[in-house]
């Protein structure tokens, strides 16, 4: 009996956070491997292991969720001001290699001084020196509940992508 | 940069898959798609 309408749990052995999906796929007991992950989290997978993978943007978006410049509501102004003309702008966030992408895409200065995985929201009432993140926004709340306001939106937009292992690679 | 191939290569290397990896955060769109493409586990034959 196939079950067509199989429904995956978080608790599901096969369900990983998406950052581990391109090593597992070159673990050695995984043969025949299929991930899925976002583009958000593919664009950072290293050069070692994206040698090593075939990987398909599915040309589906998640959700709402897109990348934007947020900064604190009181500096918003100023940014603007900043990126009007053409300074450098000095960024947080977990996704630099995003941020170099959309750097050349919208030929702003966008300059990576803070990396960190997680709740970026946070860092510019933490690190005064930046003048905002990139991070992904899907409705925007927890960012505002930080007191960031949205520069620019739509920067980068994330899609499904499939990925698996080249015949011969493997990670260990 | 993302490689873009035809569209049926991820689909029959899902369905050849002797396991599929699962993305925490996505995990509604990645059920969805593979419904989509009418991939099935196999690990789901019973």
């Amino acid at each position: 009996m196939f079950c067509r309408r199989s429904v995956f749990t978080k608790d599901d052995p096969r369900v990983f956070r998406e950052g581990d999906i391109p090593s597992l796929l070159l673990d050695p007991d995984i043969e025949r491997g299929f991930g899925l992950a976002g583009s958000d989290s593919i664009a950072e997978i290293s050069p070692r292991l994206r040698a090593q993978l075939r990987i398909e943007d599915l040309g589906r978006s998640i959700s709402n969720l897109r990348f934007a410049l947020m900064a604190l509501v009181p500096n918003t102004e100023t940014v603007r001001k900043k990126i009007d003309a053409g300074d450098p702008i000095i960024i947080g966030t977990s996704n630099p290699a995003t941020v170099g992408a959309i750097a050349l895409n919208t030929a702003i200065d966008f300059q990576v001084s803070a990396v960190y995985g997680g709740q970026i929201e946070k860092l510019p009432r933490l690190l005064p020196r930046l003048d905002g993140i990139i991070d992904l926004v899907d409705s925007g709340k927890s960012c505002r509940d930080q007191g960031l306001e949205v520069v620019l939106d739509d920067l980068q937009t994330v899609t499904l992508c499939g990925l698996w292992a080249l015949e011969g690679s493997q990670y260990y | 940069m993302i490689q873009t191939l035809e569209a049926c290569s991820a689909t029959s290397m899902a369905a050849d898959a002797s396991i599929l990896l699962l993305p925490k955060g996505n995990l509604a769109e990645a059920t969805s798609w593979l419904q989509s493409v009418d991939v099935l586990p196999k690990e789901c034959l019973h």
